[in-house]
């Protein structure tokens, strides 16, 4: 178990909802990654359409916390109105803020992200920010008030994993007490294992699960290598080294090459 | 009647309706959508006393998935 914003969790694991071949494998994804955090979105709804309510009992089955996103938004008064939506229709305090600085990239916009946090931190939400590997940034949201940081691996649904390990490692290092969560980028489950190895808190993830032709096959990867990289940080790593080491004992090694004809 | 712009769309409802009147005549039920009025979240308990004047622009918006 470990705690994230005042809740429970096993599972180190948040999902996305977003980008399955149907709602079925999505459901079927969901349970075979283990994630107690899914995130979902809001959209414009026509009323003949229905499908937020579809979307909405398919999803609350799930029984994971929900974890409402701003995508979209590019502007501070549009992603506290999201987010005050979104508080509304979730029923939580909890949102995946994001402020889009750039369209071609995804990049939040660190400047309108930090203004956002402060403004939805003082009407007591529990801000998860979707920030840049800026150590800066990630420092200046935890003393917003941010309990949760959650730098990129790499732009959103890139797929191009850790670009910059230093800077993550860095932030993990530099941050100790705040929970951080490598959120966007991540393409396999070796990207997965590796954040958790540097001793992240958790990952999020969507397109490298949803967009796997086997879904379901990929979601229950990531949660072994999530498990796989806690424990890998939690036993500590072996000090690298610049040479070689024999891990065989070499005391009565046969044919030693020392010894004389 | 007057018009609103709903979700980007000209509607119409009728002259002097409340928030909650207009959605009602527009057509949504139910809870799963939450409200905007010219870009300001207006929360469910103020939909039945929010007095629209005409030409406001609405945002209903509704779960979606989500990453």
């Amino acid at each position: 178990m470990w705690e994230i914003a005042d809740r429970e969790l096993d599972s180190r694991l948040f999902i996305g909802t977003a980008l399955y071949p149907s709602p079925e494998i999505m459901l079927e994804s969901i349970r075979a990654s283990g994630s107690q955090v899914i995130t979902v979105s809001l959209r414009r709804q026509a009323p003949d359409q229905g499908g937020g309510q579809s979307f909405w009992d398919l999803v609350r089955g799930v029984g994971a916390a929900f974890l409402p996103n701003t995508a979209g938004c590019k502007s501070v008064k549009e992603a506290v109105t999201t987010a005050q939506m979104a508080r509304e229709i979730f029923d939580t305090n909890w949102i995946k803020l994001e402020v889009i600085g750039d369209d071609y990239n995804l990049q939040p916009d660190p400047f309108g992200l930090l203004e956002a946090t402060k403004e939805l931190i003082s009407q007591d939400f529990e801000v998860f920010p979707y920030c840049t590997d800026d150590l800066v940034l990630c420092q200046r949201l935890a003393d917003a008030g941010c309990r949760v940081v959650m730098p990129w691996a790499s732009p959103i649904g890139s797929g191009q994993g850790l670009l910059n390990p230093f800077n993550l490692k860095m932030i993990r290092k530099r941050l100790p007490d705040v929970k951080l969560v490598v959120d966007a980028g991540i393409g396999k489950p070796s990207d997965a294992a590796l954040a958790l190895e540097m001793g992240y808190d958790a990952v999020l993830i969507n397109s490298a699960v949803a967009l796997s032709p086997d879904p379901v096959t990929m979601a229950r990867a990531f949660k072994l290598a999530v498990e796989a990289g806690r424990s890998g940080y939690e036993a500590g790593l072996m000090p690298q080294r610049d040479f070689a080491s024999p891990s065989t004992p070499t005391l009565g090694t046969p044919f030693w090459h020392g010894e004389k004809a | 009647m007057f018009h609103l712009r709903v979700n980007g769309e000209t509607r119409m409802v009728h002259e002097g309706s409340t928030l909650s009147e207009a959605l009602d005549q527009l057509g949504y039920r139910g809870k799963q959508f939450a409200v905007a009025v010219n870009g300001t979240f207006v929360p469910r308990h103020r939909h039945e006393s929010y007095a629209l004047k005409g030409n406001e622009a609405l945002e209903v918006l509704a779960p979606m998935q989500g990453g």
